[in-house]
């Protein structure tokens, strides 16, 4: 020891010793700290080649399912709702354009019919509440259509268009029963429409009756339309 | 990454690391994230570390640098934690000495608690060659001073340390 080196009581140094090795607390490592430095010192898990690649499609597939509502959707339209709003179409037409020639339908009736290969042994045509008006030939979603257009007593116009479609189905939700029928009665854009199936023949009967009361009106038209058309028996 | 048997052996030192670094971040989770840091720098430089050298120095060394370099700035702020403020109550669960009585622990409290109050310079070298009895060579080795310098930062600290007891109303027992 050099002269300016500090000197100490041996007798105290020695207490002073024993005080700090007994009495400080001395603090163990928490046993987790132990595995937890283990595992710093553990070699990285050899990756396999497939991992990236996995986790790369598990984030393609999560990025896809949320994408997917935004996506262009291609999904077939129903064709039935497809129709609908084609023969709504062609009646809105009629309504702005269409004329009303009720002398000259009688005559005109066998060469629509010829026109568009829909022959009716019998059709409605009209009584002293509902006029027929116009029967035309029409081409309704590709498909050739027969459209007879009605008026009634109060102004209200109605179009009866008939096609063929022998595979049309109609949903059992939203069928109607009048009189032992089964049509099914939707609404669509303002109008109301009667569909159903009558032989090989797709029926809609369209108008703007669509209050409460006037629906109770529009069946009974229904019925009339309904009951008064008879397609020649198939061969 | 450092060999199986370089772990093993650093391993061996973890209980003086962290008690060291319990009395250096006088905080316990802080003081695991810097016996953390300590092994995950030894295990990334074991290659800088020389076989047949001294182990238990070297990652002593690395902890004190590692200390002063992401922690001690911590120690000026006056809202980290009351002075000496050891929780040593708790931390006497751990404690390798066998149970005292109350009086015992009390002035254990104040031991501690005065130990902290040292400057880190006088804490290092009391906590390391006064309790984990390292060698002086070996303390001023961790240090970076000469020996010389290591005894008289050990007088000056005990005799800061006698006066912080007073404080508390204790002096040195045997």
């Amino acid at each position: 020891m050099t002269p300016d080196e500090p000197r100490e009581d041996p007798g105290e140094e020695a207490r002073f010793r024993r005080l700090l090795a007994e009495r400080l607390p001395r603090h163990a490592a928490p046993a987790h700290l132990r595995a937890v430095i283990a595992a710093l010192a553990a070699p990285p898990r050899r990756a396999f080649w497939w991992a990236p690649a996995l986790s790369a499609l598990a984030t393609a597939m999560v990025l896809g399912l949320v994408a997917l509502p935004l996506l262009p959707r291609t999904v077939e339209p129903d064709p039935l709702r497809t129709l609908i709003s084609a023969v709504l179409s062609q009646h809105a037409r009629s309504l702005m354009w269409g004329e009303a020639r009720p002398e000259a339908v009688p005559a005109a009736l066998p060469r629509v019919m010829e026109q568009t290969g829909i022959g009716l042994s019998w059709l409605f045509q009209g009584d002293d509440e509902i006029q027929l008006i116009n029967a035309e030939p029409l081409v309704v979603e590709g498909r050739r259509a027969l459209a007879l257009t009605y008026k009634d007593t109060e102004g209200h116009t109605l179009t009866y268009t008939l096609l063929s479609w022998a595979g049309m189905t109609l949903p059992k939700q939203g069928r109607v029963k009048i009189d032992g029928y089964q049509p099914l009665l939707t609404q669509m854009e303002g109008w109301s429409i009667f569909v159903w199936k009558q032989k090989d023949l797709a029926c809609f009967l369209i108008s703007d009756l669509v209050s409460e009361e006037d629906l109770a009106r529009f069946k009974q038209v229904f019925l009339k339309v309904r009951q008064g058309t008879e397609p020649p028996p198939q061969s | 990454m450092a060999d199986p048997e370089f772990q093993r052996q650093a391993l061996e030192h973890l209980h003086p690391l962290y008690n060291l670094a319990v009395y250096l971040t006088r905080n316990g989770p802080e003081a695991e994230d810097l016996v953390q840091e300590t092994y995950l720098r030894a295990f990334r430089f074991a290659h800088r570390f020389q076989p047949g050298t001294n182990l238990r120095a070297w990652m002593f060394q690395i902890l004190r640098n590692t200390f002063l370099t992401f922690y001690r700035h911590r120690e000026r702020e006056p809202a980290f934690l009351d002075e000496g403020d050891l929780d040593t109550e708790r931390n006497t669960m751990f404690h390798d000495a066998p149970q005292k009585d109350g009086a015992a622990l009390e002035a254990e409290t104040d031991l501690g608690r005065a130990i902290a109050r040292l400057p880190e310079e006088f804490r290092t070298i009391l906590i390391l060659a006064e309790v984990e009895g390292l060698a002086l060579e070996e303390v001023a080795e961790i240090m970076g001073c000469p020996v010389g310098t290591v005894k008289s930062r050990i007088f000056r600290a005990k005799e800061r340390l006698r006066g912080f007891l007073k404080d508390y109303g204790e002096e040195f027992k045997s």
